[in-house]
């Protein structure tokens, strides 16, 4: 499960929570103490989760003074929402200090609550994980992106709805004395009497205000925060070696670009060859699953397919010139075990004694053609990250010294092959030249088989770029500034998205220091 | 040097030499190896409707050529002089399919047989495995 539907299941348990308690009294103290908890749970989880999504590390929930020292200038109600989140729950954490009692969940409106709020902790793990910690860099692409704070307007607009809601109950649950101990609450009373002091206490702030218009400052259905899957797994290779359905594939493309973004300096000659390898019979497989799954016209399919190989091959043939200091045998990867994986998976699957199996088998209703289109189109979107990121390793592997020429050749006879001598490949050797040209090329923008699928291209190191600078520019001018205080989906949308700010080039320093130790030695003359 | 008129009789005499003597590590099927996977090269050139098979060939031969030399000393590469572009691209298919099959029967036979360890057999087993799957997708 992503954090979308995380998420989701956060929004289902509040609905069903809120329509519960119209008419249905607790069913005794055991039903109120578990509402209780889960709702200081749910606020909790709620504050973390707008820390996270604000860019701040994992930790307690934000004060205002940490609010105040936080390194991007966020919108005032945005900075409230945050604040007045801590405030909602402040009288149960003075009552209970050390840790919430434990409550079984019991009651149709506790067990609906509770099943919010660990959706919504189950949501913030996901997102930790993909941001790192305090000390740790983010270990994906879509960390780094959504860490530096692409999208953050969308994510938190969803986190403010949620809010929202859990407001909207602390009005009903206050109204109807929902909470309010009876003489049978015993060793519950305690706890109900600080919930209750806090629920007469949300009228008297704002938070409901904030998060309404937080939610309206962004548009929480395309928030990319809501794509984030379990960070994979990238330090065992033989986890990758078997990938058994479509959602294993693209977990498994995900797993190699994460193992890129972290070991990319470990990459050899090989690798680049195999994972080109690779590349290049999964771009056949998913133009062939595009001309049976969308209307696209044939012989522009063919062409760009053709187009797309034709750098892979390069890329491959390359590579195949170049070598590393290692062992063959040890010569492998998360990256190259998952992205074979990927092609073994789509050619078992759609090829047959050498030609192709029938259509019909594969993607004979339309709930299978869109399945194969969805599938497909994130493998090809995640396609230009590998390209990119293995770019970036090979320059390492270069400049360590890791990547080897042909020097001298020692012919045998008459024969074809040679057995050379491997030397150091110098920076402007061809054949590395060419290889980085090539990667280069894939590694720009989103694959055009992805873009007739429909599918963007996952947050990377782009968008964390761009997301920093924007950040850097806001407040700016009066104009911005007034739409960081009256914020509409539209002034966001402005804002983010201002004349020549989103097509400036992405600097190469900027992006580097994303990636785990690819920082190049100091040069002399610099 | 051999004669590099032609790719596809460079094809043809690399099943020839192998007929009288195999050594499944030897040079004469490691260059065989080596001349098939070349073949596929060829991707870049021919027909649209036979780059995907062209590109698997060559990804199976690539996947045998490592499993080959994965414990072997000296890896060997091809000469660059030889290229398959400009062949006529039935004739081509046909013989890279056949040397593929050939050398598959031959690699199985090795590795059936009682000469070399058993972790080499192996070895030779999974080279087979591969060269009978590159065949499949020309044929």
């Amino acid at each position: 499960m992503n954090v979308g539907d995380r998420l989701e299941d956060a929004a289902a348990g509040l609905a069903r929570a809120l329509a519960l308690s119209r008419r249905q009294p607790p069913i005794g103290p055991q039903e109120q103490a578990a509402v209780a908890v889960a709702r200081v749970r749910l606020y909790q989880g709620l504050g973390q989760q707008a820390a996270l999504l604000r860019g701040m590390l994992p930790g307690p929930i934000p004060r205002v003074r940490d609010v105040a020292a936080f390194r991007l200038p966020d919108p005032p109600q945005l900075s409230m929402m945050a604040s007045e989140l801590r405030e909602a729950t402040v009288r149960a954490a003075a009552a209970m200090p050390h840790r919430l009692p434990e409550v079984p969940a019991s009651g149709p409106v506790g067990r609906a609550l509770t099943d919010a709020a660990d959706a919504v902790h189950a949501a913030n793990e996901l997102i930790s994980a993909h941001f790192g910690g305090a000390r740790q860099r983010p270990p994906t692409l879509e960390g780094v992106a959504l860490s530096a704070g692409h999208g953050k307007d969308d994510n938190i607009a969803l986190t403010a709805r949620l809010v929202g809601a859990v407001v909207d109950l602390d009005v009903r649950l206050r109204l109807s004395r929902w909470l309010e101990p009876g003489e049978d609450a015993g060793v519950w009373r305690p706890l109900l009497l600080a919930v209750n002091a806090d629920i007469r206490h949300t009228p008297d702030t704002a938070l409901g205000v904030h998060a309404y218009r937080v939610a309206l400052g962004g548009a929480g259905d395309r928030a990319p925060v809501r794509a984030l899957e379990p960070v994979p797994l990238t330090d065992d290779p033989a986890r990758w070696a078997s990938v058994r359905s479509g959602r294993e594939a693209i977990a498994a493309m995900d797993a190699a670009r994460a193992w890129l973004l972290r070991h990319g300096d470990r990459i050899t000659a090989g690798q680049v060859a195999a994972a080109s390898r690779a590349a290049l019979v999964m771009t056949h497989h998913i133009g062939h699953v595009l001309g049976h799954t969308t209307d696209v016209d044939g012989g522009q399919l063919v062409e760009v397919t053709l187009k797309v190989g034709k750098d892979w091959r390069a890329a491959t043939m390359a590579a195949a010139t170049l070598r590393s200091n290692v062992r063959a045998r040890d010569d492998h990867s998360t990256l190259t075990v998952a992205l074979g994986a990927v092609a073994g998976w789509l050619h078992g699957q759609l090829r047959s004694d050498g030609g192709w199996r029938p259509a019909s088998e594969w993607a004979g209703s339309e709930r299978q053609r869109a399945a194969w289109r969805r599938t497909v189109g994130q493998i090809a979107a995640r396609l230009p990250d590998v390209a990119a990121l293995m770019r970036t390793g090979l320059q390492h592997a270069q400049r360590s010294g890791n990547l080897l020429r042909v020097g001298d050749l020692r012919q045998t006879g008459r024969m074809l092959i040679q057995f050379p001598q491997w030397v150091r490949a110098e920076e402007t050797h061809p054949q590395y030249g060419y290889l980085r040209g090539m990667l280069r090329r894939l590694g720009k923008g989103n694959n055009p088989l992805a873009v007739l699928a429909g599918v963007a291209r996952p947050p990377g190191l782009k968008e964390a770029a761009t997301a920093e600078r924007m950040a850097r520019s806001v407040p700016q001018s009066p104009w911005q500034l007034a739409a960081a205080g009256f914020p509409s989906p539209t002034d966001a949308r402005t804002v983010r998205a201002g004349p020549g700010r989103a097509d400036r080039p992405v600097e190469a320093a900027r992006l580097a220091r994303y990636q785990t130790p690819l920082s190049e030695p100091p040069r002399k003359g610099r | 040097m051999a004669d590099m008129s032609s790719y596809i009789s460079l094809l043809k005499d690399a099943k020839r030499d192998l007929a009288g003597d195999f050594a499944p590590d030897g040079m004469l099927a490691r260059q065989a190896l080596l001349l098939a996977e070349r073949t596929a090269a060829v991707a870049d050139s021919c027909p649209p409707g036979q780059a995907a098979g062209w590109d698997m060939f060559g990804a199976y031969l690539a996947d045998a050529v490592a499993e080959l030399e994965a414990d072997l000393d000296d890896p060997a590469v091809l000469t660059q002089e030889v290229d398959p572009a400009g062949s006529d691209a039935d004739e081509l298919r046909e013989e890279a399919a056949g040397l593929a099959r050939w050398l598959a029967d031959l690699y199985a036979s090795a590795a059936a047989g009682e000469a070399g360890s058993g972790w080499r057999r192996l070895v030779w087993a999974a080279v087979a495995r591969r060269l009978d799957d590159a065949a499949a997708e020309l044929s």
